[in-house]
């Protein structure tokens, strides 16, 4: 604690108190500067979080398009999968896995297989495309899918007994499972719509519409894909198996 | 979020570098001189193709067998050294001599509505006869394919086969540009085949040498070989053995003797005393003169489809077909 020297002179009362106003003006002063400054950089922060969230949200939806329709496009084929194409959509057969055949069923409508791919296949959506042992392929709808024995030893793929809508080909040796389905860019979104039911969003919805459009370039399909934040429209071209689709 | 967004872009590119491996390994195998499978892999096994590592990627492909003849080739290409992250297929073909001389109808087989002239000389030979000249093991081979195939003890002398794929004279999926392009030795005009040696023994590259089954001893008895010719084709005398197709017509005349599978996409026509062993299909019908003879034998078939398999058996991509898929992420 400070103590006072014997004999110096006490401090002037009103002296004391002036030198407390000029500091309390400028620690008012630079509280009032700091404390515009930190709303400053707090709304710059804000700002700049939005707009790289949007950035984000762009690159993720470019990256989902690209990604989903580059896998659908390669497993399918224009021609022969009957890709209907528009301005906001691209309807194909979206593949989900395939089967290997052990042998025809109990009945003539039965085939025994060994399954595997992104997911099993569903009877209540999904349809078979059977390669016979001629190389013709004949597609049939499933009507039921029940555990099997497996044919092939142990090779981690899931046995199931197929009951279709049809007979299969003789020699049956192969098949694929699809389900049938269209991808569109409407509402702000690339969305994927199974059958009639309705169009699932995919992506944020940072995309432009109708500004986004597929468009055939020759043994492509190629989707100008306008997103927010972005000056010039990503493109993203689909092989077409060869043949583009009738537009 | 930026160390996200690296971390995704990073998992992309070595996805993308994975799938290029993957993609690259399975274009250089089923290119250019692809490899023969074994006929002898039972159905659903694997057979390794190729492995190797592109741009810091790995990749592996198998085939893997579905049919007699329809092979399923898989790739899998990975940037980490612990697991597979891509598979991918393609569905292949390969010419399987049991499968093709299953497949045949009759000894002659020709194309609809056009004539046959002189059936009497088609001899519909029991599958099972044996022929002095091929080799008893050989047809001994066809007789155990032609039990499991349930095929015809009998053959008939003649049958209509389809042409919906364009009337062309093909060996399953091989059509006649494949045979024509796949063949050993490209002939034209007319000719005389018969053995060519010299002091190293069978001169295998002269292009009227296709063989002689009919001299045990000769240094080119066991020679057969893929003849084409993109036009007509005369034959005037000697003797061969093999696969002989021809875009035009084919006459055999002056003795000519040939042993196996003729494909002829115009007509066939045999004359003074010329003989056929084995079977042929002419889109364009069959003449033959009362002193000339088919005599039937899917054993012969079977024995020169099954010498000439590393010419015409290389796997090929199943026209119609691109890539198949999903797989899972298993190594199957």
């Amino acid at each position: 604690m400070p103590t006072q020297r014997a004999g110096a002179p006490a401090p002037d009362a009103s002296e004391r108190r002036g030198a407390s106003v000029v500091e309390a003006l400028v620690s008012l002063l630079l509280g009032l500067f700091l404390t515009s400054l930190a709303l400053t950089v707090v709304a710059r922060q804000r700002a700049a979080v939005a707009a790289l969230d949007r950035t984000s949200d762009a690159l993720a939806a470019v990256r989902v398009a690209r990604q989903l329709l580059g896998e659908e496009g390669r497993d399918g084929d224009a021609r022969r999968d009957g890709w209907a194409l528009s301005a906001d959509s691209l309807g194909l057969r979206a593949f989900r896995g395939v089967g290997y055949v052990c042998g025809p069923g109990t009945t003539p409508l039965d085939l025994e297989v060994e399954v595997e791919g992104v997911r099993l296949p569903e009877p209540a959506k999904d349809s078979i495309l059977i390669l016979g042992s001629g190389g013709e392929w004949t597609v049939a709808a499933l009507d039921g899918a029940t555990a099997a024995t497996p044919c092939f030893g142990d090779t981690g793929r899931v046995a199931e007994t197929w009951h279709l809508s049809g007979i299969p080909p003789t020699g049956a040796v192969f098949a694929r499972y699809f389900e049938r389905g269209s991808y569109h860019v409407v509402d702000e979104a690339l969305r994927y719509r199974r059958g009639m039911s309705g169009r699932q969003p995919l992506t944020p919805e940072v995309v432009r519409t109708p500004s986004s459009v597929f468009e055939r370039s020759g043994a492509f399909v190629t989707l100008f894909l306008e997103v927010e934040g972005s000056a010039a429209p990503w493109h993203i071209s689909v092989a077409a198996g060869g043949e583009a689709p009738r537009g | 979020m930026a160390r996200a967004e690296l971390a995704v872009s990073r998992a992309g590119a070595d996805l993308l570098r994975a799938r290029a491996a993957a993609d690259a390994g399975i274009v250089d195998v089923l290119g250019g001189g692809s490899p023969v499978p074994p006929d002898t892999l039972g159905l659903g096994r694997k057979w390794p193709l190729a492995a190797g590592t592109i741009g810091g990627a790995r990749y592996r492909v198998d085939v893997r067998r579905l049919s007699r003849e329809i092979w399923l080739a898989e790739a899998a290409g990975a940037v980490r050294p612990d697991a597979w992250s891509v598979r991918e297929a393609r569905l292949t073909w390969s010419m399987d001599p049991a499968a093709r001389t299953g497949a045949i109808q009759g000894v002659v087989e020709v194309g609809p509505d056009v004539s046959v002239a002189g059936l009497s000389g088609v001899h519909v030979a029991a599958a099972r006869a044996s022929y002095a000249l091929p080799d008893p093991l050989a047809c001994a081979a066809w007789n155990r394919v032609r039990d499991s195939l349930g095929v015809p003890l009998v053959l008939p002398p003649v049958a209509t086969f389809d042409t919906a794929g364009g009337g062309e004279p093909s060996l399953g999926m091989l059509r006649v540009g494949d045979l024509l392009a796949a063949a050993d030795r490209s002939v034209s005009g007319s000719g005389t085949p018969g053995p060519a040696t010299g002091v190293d023994g069978c001169l295998t590259a002269e292009p009227w040498n296709w063989g002689d089954p009919e001299d045990p001893l000769g240094a080119c008895h066991a020679l057969t070989v893929v003849i084409g010719s993109p036009g007509s084709l005369g034959v005037d005398g000697g003797v061969g053995q093999g696969v002989l197709v021809t875009g035009g017509d084919l006459t055999l005349t002056g003795g000519a003797r040939f042993y196996g599978v003729v494909l002829v996409g115009g007509r066939l026509t045999m004359g003074s005393g010329s003989r056929l062993v084995g079977v042929a299909r002419a889109v364009g019908g069959v003449t033959l003169d009362p002193d000339s003879e088919v005599d039937g034998s899917g054993c012969w078939a079977h024995q020169v489809l099954a010498a000439v398999r590393p010419v015409l058996g290389p796997l090929r991509v199943l026209p119609g077909t691109g890539r198949v898929g999903p797989l899972g992420d298993g190594d199957g």
